[in-house]
């Protein structure tokens, strides 16, 4: 009896003695159901989002590679690449086999923004190329607080960059778009503008006039519901990629 | 049971509870142990990657103004410490003195930028700097993960009982990669897109 006490308590001891400290981290977001689009700062249009998860998760399915974008408000006190860093790991973008995650950083607050790039992708993202792809197609547009667009127009030039170092021909894949350099902005002409607003407006009260705005209104439910659709297509992860700080940053 | 195979049981019992602690816990030291020696590599890899720039650096600054002999002298002179470096201080400190002597480089070529536009307007520049300044974020990382190990190994052979085994066995404390806070001012690339 006595015995048995004993070698219980050992075994105890034992136990207790080779229990691992842990390490409290600090904390990041956890990623949004989409995984490919975190637009914490909320600037992104809801169409922006679905082309974003849409090319994103087809990247993924033909080179295993994830192109992640986060937008915040604020990242706080951390340092801009602590903070990508510790979030690009956290996360685990890109697999756990090739590394090849890329993250897209905006922080409005403080006004910088930064790609991070995983281990696998630094040959085919190299400093340099990371900040020549804000300078030309992020920045212009951040600094005219256009987001949106910069966003996109730098989403998509990772995206080539990402499917030519895989040998895909960004031509024969279908629903992507070239990017757009950021010089002068893109605009459509303004008349363009105007006598499309004015023919939609005649049509809205033609439509209230006739039918009580029944089309107007089914058409609003459409949109709306489209929007809620992209956010819905069950839980993504991370692959279990990593990096050592390779990318870039600016300010602007 | 008689008491006797029982009190014979437990022995047993214990014996290989301890037998396989010794082993879980020599095998824990020598991973941990092999980890601080891939972190190690991990800081070599990014320092060599440094110093294959550094020559492109050298020669913008050459390229735009004769007479930085002085800044470019400071670069020779660490790179050469460091070169000569073999234990983790030492690294450190030649390290640290080649961060300066290069962030001194570029804080000048961005001063020489302000009046002449051609600097700014440079792509190799720009790429420079931003391999540069890659270059350092890599080393940063990879300092805090050999740390890290460290830390996690000099932990383990201090603790008991594993502190034990560490002895018995040679596994000695590893030195930490310690950066002065000189270090830890990068150059701030963003001054030649603020205007």
């Amino acid at each position: 009896m006595l015995h048995k006490r004993l070698s219980i308590v050992l075994l105890c001891l034992l136990v207790i003695l080779f229990i691992p400290i842990t390490v409290q981290a600090a904390t990041y977001p956890a990623p949004t159901a989409s995984f490919y689009v975190n637009d914490y700062a909320g600037v992104l249009d809801s169409q922006t989002e679905q082309y974003i998860n849409n090319a994103a998760a087809a990247l993924e399915n033909k080179t295993s590679a994830q192109l992640v974008v986060v937008t915040s408000i604020n990242i706080g006190d951390q340092g801009l690449e602590d903070y990508s860093l510790g979030l690009f790991r956290e996360w685990k973008i890109g697999s756990a086999d090739k590394n090849n995650g890329v993250l897209i950083l905006l922080d409005i607050g403080n006004r910088q923004s930064r790609i991070e790039v995983g281990y696998g992708l630094e040959g085919a993202l190299p400093d340099g190329k990371t900040g020549r792809i804000q300078d030309e197609y992020m920045l212009p547009y951040f600094s005219q607080n256009n987001f949106n667009q910069g966003i996109r127009q730098g989403f998509n030039a990772l995206l080539a960059e990402i499917y030519n170092e895989y040998g895909f021909d960004m031509e024969s894949i279908s629903g992507i778009e070239a990017p757009i350099q950021g010089t002068q902005g893109i605009n459509i002409p303004t008349p363009i503008l105007i006598i499309g607003g004015i023919l939609i407006g005649i049509l809205i009260i033609l439509d209230f006039k006739f039918t009580g705005g029944v089309i107007t209104i089914a058409l609003l439910h459409i949109l709306a519901r489209s929007g809620r659709r992209g956010g819905s297509g069950g839980f993504k992860k991370g692959g279990g990629g990593s990096g050592g700080g390779g990318g870039s940053s600016r300010r602007w | 049971m008689k008491t006797g195979t029982k009190v014979l049981i437990a022995i047993a019992v214990v014996i290989i509870i301890i037998a396989g602690s010794i082993i879980s816990g020599y095998n824990g030291l020598v991973s941990r142990s092999e980890k601080v020696n891939t972190a190690s590599s991990q800081i070599d890899n990014q320092l060599q990657r440094r110093n294959d720039l550094i020559p492109n650096l050298v020669a913008t600054v050459k390229q735009y103004s004769q007479h930085e002999t002085e800044i470019i002298n400071k670069i020779t002179e660490a790179r050469a410490k460091l070169a000569g470096a073999n234990t983790m201080p030492e690294i450190a400190e030649a390290d640290n003195e080649l961060n300066i002597a290069v962030n001194n480089a570029i804080g000048r070529l961005l001063a020489l930028a302000e009046d002449n536009p051609e600097i700014k307007a440079n792509q190799s520049f720009i790429i420079l700097q931003d391999e540069l300044a890659g270059t350092e974020n890599r080393i940063a990382t990879a300092r805090r993960g050999y740390n890290e190990a460290a830390r996690d190994y000099n932990t383990r052979i201090r603790r008991f009982p594993t502190n034990i085994l560490a002895g018995m066995f040679d596994f000695e404390k590893v030195d930490y990669f310690e950066a002065s806070e000189g270090s830890k001012q990068n150059p701030n690339l963003n001054d030649l897109f603020d205007n």
